[in-house]
């Protein structure tokens, strides 16, 4: 009688047990799907990233109701200021306590590389949607990591196209951090291979809002093109002064670090009509993208701009994945992001690469408009559509070493 | 050659703006001998309000400079009659504490109404807009506009000075109030009015610049170290001077842009130092400041000796061992780190009597270091934190061979050059240091077989490290040294006169200090895994002056317990409010008019003294249990000096 009671307890365990057993693979990490935007609120990103970036990833967390695989999506919003330190605090502070299955935005390259560092030793999933720099992919590329959006490589596109047209001489003010490093590294490649000339460049310090010297010294060199490597807020004073101190109405051409809506609004439609700039989505291109910058317009009062276009589909394609997969092991989430093709309005042909986990996707080359031809920050008329391997570098030329 | 006159044009710009708030701080030196911190916030609200007016009212610059103008002036004088009036004749720790208070609570005010960072070109009328063609070059109208306001009004004020009656007036006001008194000349409203006239050029200022600038609540925070700078190289107090060194220092950082861009910051305080060794006092000569008066409401000894005492220690301890349960463990690591940061700090500010505004040299500096050795070079942690802090140390005791024998604000002054040096050159290395990325993925190691990285493990040994250095520390204090140390703060004469090489008890105590620091500055790096230029910037300089004073200088607990505040309000502060630094300012406000000798001190001074005072047996009573037992006598002799 006994051992009938003890054999029956022995069997209930053991099936209750293999009953959650059975089920362990298919299941959430935690009891919320906790989702990490960390981003610039407050300093010189704020409004090429910031709460756009957010906007973008609400509208994406929308499209799954809320839930993934029966728990709730919680999105953790925390401001950076542009500093990595902070930004790391925060990340080690979340997971640490709360835990977290994905880390999003990185406005910044610094941040982007600090955090992505923490966040591949302590396994969380990182979507970089707002960095540009080419070492996420090369030196520092790592497993939890994957790099959406744009690197800097990409946005010397409209250099390539300008040396073609005879603009051969150049010159370089770049913003003495990261970003701004990556970027004249990727433009003096640029100048090099289609055979132009770096008559001269010069590293600023960042933030910084005052540039006419070193514009004046671009001028000085007789340079017929001059690159404005930075963004947000920088990029809106040196374009503004290269406007003020005469290069503009010179003849020279300029083209910028990264060139968001925000900036053309920042420093005025007529600082960059006439100008060409690599655009990472534009969301006047057609009616695919038009429907979603409605949405977005209807929750922020502005339209999309590029960086927050790609956070939107870094937390949707993510979120595809964990829903299909079941679980959001991030083992498991990245082996099924690797070689994976997409396709949609805003990231069109999209292929997560597997070797140096770069999403490759369509980019854009848009000119401005003049300020009479705008309507409603409609700014770039779209002149070319470049495939995103030749725009970014292609997978084999990445020096990542995927030891993983 | 159109672009070298360019490059001059640029610099009068920027110098412009300089040298009209050196102007301003000038002034305010001259009358009340109060180095006024809080003119970069006032610069700031005077953009503000131009911006503001701008934007929503359509006003053009002449509306925005008036309104800037009267209103911040205005602000000015009253925060001068209610508040700054009080610290009169005081250290220029209080001082600097008051205003950086105001300036957190200014700064964090504007930024709830106004985040975006962006200029105000719409302020620019019809008629300054465009650029003109002057001939030799093509220049924008505005910003020549800037340069000739700027120069008319230093002109302008420099002839009021000195050719005027009502300059006449002033300047006596600042040299000899009292006996102007007698004359009848009404000295208060001289004092008000100019610093309501400094503060309302400094409005000027910013509403001059929002045109061109990005208008931020932080837009005052790099300006004031550079205009500080420029006013004691100029000869603080003299107005002559502040003015040729603001426009000079603006050429100088448009020449270092086109010669190196990197260095364009920090070539002013080269500058500085350069004058400040080849003709101490500034290049015109200004008020006299070795005479600056230094009054520091100091610890009584039954305070002092309360601190050295078991019990205090019995229950610091106490506290120590409890904390990681409490909070977070690396912010518990980072409360006993900058408290450690900030004892450093105090020794030297009320133990030897010198204020240093560049202490995160150290504290940067040892990371640094450590974190190259050990990132670049291989070296295990546990070595890499010794050359570290032995590197560090060393540095301390060159800089303090140059440094013991200045006294007063050029001690402070130069202190801050040298950390602003050694930001640049940690910037400079930058493949080595990381730059302004910082220098991530530092490991902790083990010790002694115990693995650092469990945060709990690394706060206990953080603490064992902390409290080691804090007995030390207490011995010292108790040791003929220590009362030799404050001998000489308490009268340098009479310390020489008995034979006490004054020189080196200070050189001491400044490289302990160092040692210290750099102690807290490796442990810290360790404790994050990383390290930024953050822990070289003036700003760290500026944290242990806060928590020291805070939590009461003097009192070895006290800038702990102060670290401990102004970690746990900044942290707890920004997951519940946006408004952290709002309440961080309100209380360092308070805390320096009602309470200067800090929480800490403050409460023991009321529990401790008053019952001296009110009992008619001395010291040991039953009620301060466990007071060290001092002899009575000395007790009775402790003057209540305040």
């Amino acid at each position: 009688m006994r051992t009938m009671r003890k054999a029956a307890a022995v069997f209930t365990v053991i099936s209750a047990s293999l009953l959650f057993a059975g089920s362990a693979d298919a299941q959430m990490m935690r009891d919320k799907y906790n989702i990490l935007l960390l981003t610039d609120l407050s300093s010189s990103y704020s409004e090429s990233s910031g709460p756009g970036d957010v906007a973008a990833a609400k509208l994406a967390i929308e499209e799954f109701g809320g839930k993934i695989n029966g728990v709730p999506i919680n999105l953790i919003t925390a401001d950076t200021k542009l500093d990595p330190a902070v930004a790391v605090n925060k990340a080690r502070e979340l997971i640490d306590t709360v835990g977290l299955s994905q880390i999003t935005s990185l406005s910044g390259s610094s941040v982007a590389l600090a955090v992505g560092k923490l966040a591949n030793e302590r396994k969380v999933l990182t979507t970089v949607a707002d960095a540009g720099t080419t070492r996420l992919t090369n030196e520092d590329c790592a497993k939890y990591v994957f790099h959406i959006g744009y690197n800097t490589n990409a946005m010397s596109i409209p250099v390539k196209m300008l040396i073609k047209d005879g603009v051969k001489k150049w010159y370089l003010i770049s913003a003495d951090m990261a970003f701004g490093k990556s970027l004249r590294d990727s433009f003096a490649k640029a100048i090099k291979e289609s055979g132009g000339e770096l008559v001269g460049e010069d590293l600023t310090p960042f933030p910084a809002d005052e540039f006419s010297s070193y514009l004046l010294k671009a001028k000085a060199s007789g340079a017929q093109g001059v690159g404005l490597l930075s963004s947000g807020q920088d990029l809106r004073n040196v374009a503004k002064q290269a406007y003020e101190f005469g290069l503009l109405e010179a003849g020279i051409k300029i083209v910028p670090g990264q060139l968001n809506l925000s900036d053309v609004k920042g420093s005025g439609a007529e600082v960059w009509a006439g100008s060409l700039a690599a655009l990472i989505s534009y969301w006047d291109f057609d009616d695919e993208t038009r429907k979603f910058a409605a949405r977005f317009h209807k929750m922020m009062g502005f339209h999309p701009g590029d960086t927050h276009s790609s956070n939107y589909v870094a937390v949707r394609e993510v979120l595809k994945t964990v829903e299909k997969l079941g679980t959001d092991d991030p083992d498991k989430v990245v082996a099924a992001l690797e070689g994976l093709k997409t396709g949609d309005a805003i990231s069109r042909n999209a292929t997560w690469r597997k070797k140096d986990h770069m999403v490759e996707h369509d980019f854009y080359v848009g000119e401005g408009k003049q300020p009479k031809d705008i309507k409603d920050e409609d700014y770039f008329k779209i002149i070319a559509t470049i495939p995103g391997a030749e725009a970014l570098g292609s997978e084999s030329e990445s020096t990542c070493k995927h030891d993983w | 050659m159109s672009y070298y006159i360019s490059l001059l044009f640029n610099g009068l710009v920027s110098g412009g703006f300089v040298a009209l708030m050196s102007l301003g701080m000038s002034i305010i030196f001259g009358m009340m001998r109060i180095v006024n911190f809080m003119h970069g916030s006032l610069y700031m609200l005077g953009a503000i309000i131009a911006y503001f007016l701008g934007f929503y009212f359509g006003a053009s610059i002449w509306i925005g400079m008036l309104a800037a103008s009267i209103l911040v002036g205005v602000l000015g004088a009253i925060l001068e009659r209610t508040l700054i009036r009080r610290l009169y004749g005081l250290d220029l720790a209080y001082i600097l504490i008051l205003t950086t208070g105001l300036s957190l609570f200014l700064e964090d005010t504007v930024r709830n109404f106004y985040s975006v960072t962006s200029s105000a070109p719409f302020l620019v009328p019809q008629v300054l807009k465009g650029a003109v063609n002057l001939g030799f070059i093509v220049y924008p109208k505005y910003r020549l506009f800037v340069v000739v306001v700027s120069i008319l009004l230093c002109l302008g004020t420099w002839f009021a000075l000195e050719r005027t009656r009502l300059g006449a007036l002033v300047r006596a006001a600042s040299e000899r109030p009292s006996l102007l008194k007698c004359f009848g000349g009404n000295v208060p409203l001289l004092i008000s009015g100019s610093f309501f006239f400094a503060c309302a050029l400094a409005g000027l200022a910013g509403a001059l610049s929002a045109p061109m600038r990005n208008v931020s609540p932080y837009m005052g925070q790099e300006m004031i170290n550079i205009v500080f700078a420029v006013v004691v190289a100029g000869g603080m107090g003299s107005i002559a001077g502040s003015v040729v060194m603001g426009f000079a220092s603006g050429i100088l950082q448009a020449l270092m842009a086109i010669v190196y861009p990197q260095a364009s910051t920090v070539i002013i305080y080269v500058l500085m130092l350069v004058i400040l060794v080849v003709r101490p006092g500034g290049i015109f000569s200004g008020v006299d400041i070795s005479q600056f008066p230094l009054h520091y409401t100091p610890m009584t000894e039954r305070v002092r000796a309360f601190f050295l005492s078991r019990p205090a220690a019995m229950v610091a301890l106490a506290v120590g061992f409890l904390l990681p349960w409490f909070v977070y463990p690396i912010l518990a690591t980072d409360i006993i780190l900058w408290g450690l940061f900030a004892v450093g700090f105090d020794l030297l500010f009320a133990y030897a009597g010198l204020l240093s505004f560049g202490q995160a040299a150290y504290w940067g500096t040892a990371a640094y270091v450590m974190g190259v050795l050990a990132m670049t070079f291989g070296a295990p942690t546990w070595l890499a934190f010794i050359a570290g802090v032995a590197i560090s140390t060393t540095l301390g005791l060159f800089f303090g061979l140059i440094l013991a024998r200045k006294k007063g604000i050029y001690f402070s002054m130069i202190t801050f050059a040298i950390s602003a040096i050694i930001a640049f050159v940690v910037n400079q290395f930058a493949d080595y240091t990381g730059g302004e990325d910082g220098l991530h993925g530092l490991s902790r190691g083990t010790l002694f077989g115990m693995d650092l990285q469990n945060d709990r493990v690394y706060y206990h040994v953080c603490m064992a490290i902390v409290i080691l250095v804090i007995f030390f520390l207490c011995r010292l204090l108790k040791s003929p040294y220590g009362l030799s140390l404050l001998g000489a703060r308490e009268n340098e004469r009479r310390m020489m006169s008995v034979g006490y090489n004054v020189f080196f008890l200070r050189l001491k105590a400044y490289v302990l200090s160092a040692f210290i620091v750099s102690t807290a500055g490796a442990l810290y790096a360790l404790n994050h895994q990383f390290v930024t230029l953050e822990m070289v910037n003036w700003r760290a300089s500026g944290e242990p002056v806060m928590m020291t004073l805070l939590g009461g200088a003097g009192t070895i607990f006290g800038p702990v317990l102060g670290a401990g505040i102004v970690v746990v309000m900044r942290n707890a502060l920004s997951s519940i409010t946006d408004n952290g630094s709002l309440y961080l300012g309100l209380l360092f406000i308070t805390v320096i008019l009602f309470a200067r000798r800090g929480i800490l001190g403050e409460s023991l001074h009321n529990i401790l003294d008053r019952q001296q005072n009110t009992s008619p047996h001395n010291g040991s009573d039953g009620k301060t249990a466990g007071n060290h037992s001092e002899p009575v006598h000395s007790s009775k002799e402790a003057a209540d000096v305040d």
